[in-house]
Formats: structure tokens, sequence, C-alpha cells
């Protein structure tokens, strides 16, 4: 699922190698933080959190098919 | 020479008038007419008329929906992503159609339509070309529900003469009601308070004739 995420948040940002994501695994859930450059953040969030909650309804759908619950977490790469 | 370089990929083809141009440019390129661009270079009549006319154009094959950046992120997309779908575009007004299917579309719809607006939201961010997404006659439904909901509130503001308040509604979704209500006589639609979702307010007008007498 980290592809995913990393593949989606590429594609939107104008910083693409700067893009990182790391999975933490925990028992019921996996938590996604995605890293990107400060400049970059808005385009991952989007106008009122439209893009982000965009990609978190793609991570809730993709969960929903391998019956697991991935969080998302945006991080302002410092 | 530079100008030459920069059009170097796109071929010239002669004729005495377009048409034989361009149907030059069809064999040549393998190409329907609908599948190629191209502008013209020079048009001339020849001295004397001996040879009669000549055109010159040069043309080029549109790109195919295939190497737009929607259809590229798909490929890449659903080639990750663990849902069972499949899609085909279609391009018409400069706008591009993903219409899905496959085994799992009804998680396409569920909530609303939820990840099928999600991933339209995506693609819109990065396509130049504005994408709607449908699968199953999904926008179909969804608009043919919202106009019989702004009738009905319509019909309720005609019978009591008061007021009624749509609920949050997005803006592709208080079109629909805005021309819906405006098309009967007598009523109005305003968009209430601010944001990507609004209410509508539906109210009555007095027509021309009550407000003169």
């Amino acid at each position: 699922m980290k592809e995913l995420v990393e593949m989606i948040a590429k594609s939107l940002v104008d910083n693409p190698d700067k893009v990182q994501v790391s999975q933490l695994e925990g028992e019921q859930t996996t938590i996604l933080e995605l890293k990107v450059a400060p400049e970059d953040l808005g385009k991952v969030i989007g106008k009122q959190g439209r893009t982000a909650r965009a990609i978190r309804v793609i991570l809730g759908a993709a969960g929903m098919k391998l019956k697991r619950r991935f969080n998302l977490e945006i991080i302002e790469k410092t | 020479m530079e100008k030459n370089e920069k059009n170097n990929t796109h071929q010239e083809f002669k004729g005495r008038n377009l048409e034989e141009a361009i149907s030059h440019a069809e064999h040549v390129l393998k190409r329907p007419r609908s599948q190629l661009n191209y502008e013209i270079v020079t048009e001339k009549t020849k001295l004397f008329g001996i040879k009669g006319k000549e055109i010159v154009i040069r043309a080029w094959p549109k790109k195919s929906l295939e190497d737009s950046p929607a259809a590229q992120f798909l490929n890449r997309f659903l080639e990750i992503f663990p849902l069972e779908l499949n899609y085909y575009l279609k391009e018409r007004n400069e706008m591009l159609f993903v219409i899905f299917d496959g085994q799992d579309k009804h998680l396409l719809l569920r909530k609303d339509g939820a990840l099928l607006l999600a991933i339209q939201h995506i693609l819109n961010k990065i396509s130049e070309a504005k994408v709607q997404i449908d699968c199953d006659f999904f926008k179909k439904r969804k608009e043919r529900e919202i106009r019989e909901r702004a009738k009905q509130t319509a019909r309720i503001v005609q019978e009591t003469g008061r007021e009624e308040i749509m609920d949050y509604m997005n803006p592709y979704e208080r079109r629909i009601v805005h021309l819906t209500v405006n098309q009967i006589p007598g009523l109005a639609t305003e968009s209430l308070g601010e944001g990507f979702l609004k209410q509508i307010r539906v109210y009555q007008v007095k027509s021309s004739e009550e407000i003169s007498g």
C-alpha cells in the first residue's frame, strides 16, 4: 500500500524525488507516513483537505478489499 | 534553420487542393484524417496556371488518449490498487471521460460514489483536460435523483408559499438544482454559505404581473 500512496503523491507534487512513504504495521492498522517537501504540502492536502481526503478514501477502499485498516499521516519534510 | 529543426517531426504533403494534400497525408501516415492534425504551409497559384494551384500542408498524428497523463496515471494506479477494475476512455468537447467496469465496481459506488469521486478528484489534479468518471450510469442516476428532489422541494414551496432549505450539496449537484427549479415560473434559488458544500434556498418570487399590478 506504501507503493500506492507513493505513486499518487508523486503524480501530484512538483518535487517527486522528495516524496517518502514509510509504513508502520500495527495489529489491525497500518500507518502510512507520507513526507513531502514543504512547498508541496498544499498539493497533497488540497483546498479544505479535499485531496488528502480523496487519498484516504482510496486507501479505505483498498483496505476493505484487503481487510485491513490504513491510516494516512501527512508530514512536512524538514 | 531553427524553425526547420523544430518542425522536423511534422512531415509536409503537397496537393492541388487541400483535399488532395490531406489524402496524401492519410496515406503516408496511415491514419484517418480524424486522427491527424495539420496546418497549411503554403498555398499558391503557379505561374501562368500551367500546373494550376499547389498547396503544401504539414501533418502529424494527434496524440492518442492512451498517452494522456490521466491514462498513464490510471494504468499505473490500477496495477497496484488491489481492486479488480478496468476502464475505457472517451474524449468529448475537450473533456476526458473514464468509464470503469470490473469485478469490484460496486466498491466504486459505495457511500454515494465516494471512491469514484475520490479518483476523479486526483485525476483532475494531474490532467490538463477536465476528467469525469462514471460507472454503471452512476452520474445519470445521481442527476435524476437530485432533479427529483429539487422538483419535490419546489412543489412544497409552491404549496406552502414558504421557503425551503435544501441540504448541503457540491457545486455539480447545486447546478442541477438551480437549473431544475429555475425552470418553474415563480420560483427562484440561492446558494447559502461558504466553501465547497453549500445549502440551497428555494423560494417564491412575485411574477412581473403581480409587481406591476
